[in-house]
């Protein structure tokens, strides 16, 4: 790893680091520009309307303990695993067996996730080790306790190890999530005849998709979310249209047109204007995403049927996604990035049985997902990762199967799952789980400091979308702190398959 | 905008600029350390002391990734660990002082004539006056590393709660009235949620007292 800066605080170097930073976030919107410009002329020579890329953020709150996700099957790990674990501990026969080809060990799924051992062992998905925030690569526990090296703000914290997590810039106050900056970046390139926005999230507003110019669009499991008084649900609107699309002689299509009528209207009052822009996009991309969703009925695609063993609430949104993913010509993008999430992870209490739960979940969503974009025929163009605020202790936080859970941790396993993965591998490194022992960030709770920060995870899946090795930096502005994950082999994190 | 304005504007701006760089100048200059730069590298290690120890027990000489200046009286924490403010540790941690709580407070915590609630209320008043002196809660998601952030693990050495307090063990912790280590839950900068694990000692069961359960 390399060797972190010293930061020493002076009141000469503060302000020429307040200096230094107005230059550089003036620089970061100027290179972005630039950038830009690379992206769409490289796209204009290279790119075709074959060359669609869709990147879904799946995004689990609360902290997976994904010691519980990758589980040792034997061997030394194994071995530290029931050492350690107690009540947690999940018994080897019971696990989905996963079969690595880079790695000689055995391993294990949890039990509930059949579904994504078979998409491991069929070389669709690939587990990334001990990935978690960092500002500085932390070699071992001595470091971490020494207080040399920044550590991520509120390390332990939910909602800051969220926001770190989608802005991939530990050490700078939130600005823009890095979903947000890619999409700003390659969205003139690619998307120059969309019809709506590139960032599209499932979830609400979220901190990942947070850019400067390309604003995030918040769908449901059902589609678009109408403009209030224009849904079926309510009658101010309902039934306000011929089937031609003309205004119908009723009450209701009377206020509609007159409505409308006034939201075109322009307005010399920039607020004004800016609030009718939005109601006119919001009104034209619930029209488009209708346009998608009928477009994806119109294939052959049974999203019904795929998703009947996901009925959940990540099931929904992976079905959406999958299905805007099968109407994407309607929207006109080449470059569509997707944000989904669910909430539950936090399990400090009752955690065999809440995990095992969330589990199952996950993996029958994952695998209905799979197996759409694999049906629409976009295997190698779709792309999905996960991320969560953080893993959880080693070490449970009590001795009862059915109250005790495990309580907040730093560096986890993370799923990577789609055509461009190298899958059937693992990737990273697995930590030495030994509470106490030299990966454990102080105490012995077993809380594995990251051998793979999120900037060189995220990186990883953002060349893959279209971020150039001249672009990657301003992207990732911390990334350099760390070995390359392109040319550093044994940061050994060469899961997508760029060619 | 008339034309005169623009030109005392044109005018003025110059002097302004030109003021404005003398006295961040003249500031720099009054802030830069005697014979050093800011790239001169921190000492690893300017002097040791022991940890996993309560104060009494230290022996110096011993071992330990804390740095303190010689001579002055730190409090150190029953474990080691970083500040984890998200920068590099000073070379010298400042002398420590004691934040404004009421020794009757200090005192009320764990009384068996109080509910538990008040012990939960009392340790939410001490989190609050931390945020209010740092602007985020103390580092840490363990029970012990909370509780060195509030006896003096901090940046400005600032103790909320006196080390030899009755409420906390050898290992650091801040224990409940029934012996219990209270459950520290960081749920943002600003939100803590603690828990006692109540008379069965045995966390999240229905005898548990939150402090999401209480009045802020």
């Amino acid at each position: 790893m390399r060797q972190r800066d010293k930061d020493h605080l002076s009141r000469r170097h503060f302000l020429r680091s307040a200096a230094c930073a107005q230059l550089g976030y003036a620089g970061l919107v100027n290179a972005l520009t630039q950038m830009r410009l690379f992206t769409a002329a490289a796209n204009a020579q290279s790119g075709g309307p074959g060359d669609y890329k869709a990147l879904i953020c799946l995004f689990l709150f609360g902290g997976n303990d994904s010691n519980n996700t990758l589980i040792p099957f034997n061997g030394t790990h194994r071995t530290r695993y029931q050492n350690a674990r107690g009540i947690l501990t999940i018994p080897p026969e019971t696990l989905s067996r996963i079969h690595p080809d880079n790695d000689a060990d055995a391993w294990g799924l949890h039990p509930s996730c059949t579904g994504m051992a078979d998409l491991f062992n069929a070389g669709k998905l690939a587990v990334v080790q001990n990935v978690g925030t960092l500002v500085y690569p932390i070699a071992n526990r001595t470091e971490y306790l020494s207080g040399n090296v920044p550590l991520p703000p509120q390390l332990f914290s939910h909602s800051d190890q969220q926001i770190q997590w989608q802005s991939s810039v530990p050490d700078k106050p939130y600005e823009t999530g890095w979903g947000g900056r890619v999409a700003d970046l390659v969205n003139a390139g690619y998307n120059s005849d969309g019809n709506v926005s590139m960032s599209i999230s499932l979830s609400g507003i979220n901190s990942f998709q947070v850019g400067r110019e390309v604003i995030q669009y918040v769908v449901d499991k059902n589609g678009a979310t109408s403009l209030w008084g224009y849904g079926p649900a309510d009658n101010r609107y309902r039934d306000a249209l011929n089937a031609d699309g003309s205004y119908k002689n009723s009450w209701t299509g009377g206020r509609l047109q007159r409505f409308e009528e006034i939201m075109n209207f322009s307005h010399a009052n920039l607020q004004e204007e800016a609030y009718t822009q939005v109601i006119r996009r919001a009104r034209n991309y619930e029209g488009t995403i209708g346009s998608a969703l009928t477009e994806a009925d119109a294939t052959t695609v049974d999203f019904d049927a795929l998703f009947a063993g996901a009925q959940t609430s990540l099931g929904d949104q992976l079905k959406m996604i999958a299905k805007l993913i099968g109407g994407r010509n309607s929207s006109g993008n080449q470059r569509q990035v997707f944000f989904c999430s669910v909430g539950g992870y936090d399990t400090h209490a009752t955690q065999l049985s809440s995990h095992g739960n969330l589990m199952d979940e996950l993996s029958t969503g994952l695998k209905a997902f799979q197996d759409s974009i694999d049906a629409l025929g976009l295997t190698d163009n779709v792309l999905l990762f996960e991320a969560s605020d953080f893993t959880r202790t080693f070490t449970p936080n009590g001795s009862s199967d059915t109250a005790s859970g495990s309580d907040h941790g730093w560096g986890g396993h993370k799923i990577v799952m789609g055509g461009p993965v190298r899958g059937k591998n693992l990737y990273g490194h697995y930590p030495n789980t030994t509470p106490g022992g030299p990966d454990d960030a102080g105490g012995t709770r077993g809380r594995w400091i990251p051998s793979t920060s999120v900037d060189q995870y995220s990186s990883v899946i953002a060349k893959w979308f279209g971020v150039d090795s001249n672009a990657i930096d301003t992207i990732f502005p911390n990334l350099g702190r760390f070995d390359s994950p392109f040319d550093v082999a044994s940061a050994n994190l060469d899961f997508i398959n760029f060619a | 905008m008339d034309e005169t304005t623009k030109a005392r504007l044109a005018l003025a701006l110059p002097f302004t600029a030109l003021a404005i760089a003398i006295v961040v100048g003249w500031w720099m200059r009054q802030g830069s350390p005697p014979n050093s730069t800011p790239e001169t590298p921190i000492p690893e290690v300017n002097e040791t002391r022991t940890t996993g120890q309560r104060p009494s027990e230290k022996e110096p000489g011993a071992a330990s990734p804390f740095r303190v200046s010689p001579g002055i009286e730190v409090v150190t924490p029953a474990i080691s660990l970083p500040l984890g403010n998200g920068k590099a540790e000073p070379i010298e941690l400042p002398e420590p002082t004691r934040a404004p709580i009421a020794a009757a407070s200090l005192e009320s915590l764990n009384q068996s004539e109080n509910p538990p609630e008040a012990d939960l209320l009392f340790i939410q008043d001490v989190l609050k006056t931390y945020r209010a002196a740092f602007r985020e809660n103390p580092f840490g998601g363990e029970n012990e590393e909370i509780v060195a952030g509030l006896t003096g693990r901090n940046a400005r050495s600032l103790v909320l709660l006196p080390p030899d307090h009755p409420a906390i063990d050898e290992a650091g912790r801040l224990l409940d009235r029934w012996g219990t280590p209270y459950h520290f839950h960081p749920i943002s900068r600003e939100v803590m949620d603690v828990t006692s694990a109540g008379p069965d000692h045995q966390l999240f069961t229905e005898d548990d007292v939150s402090s999401t359960m209480v009045a802020d």
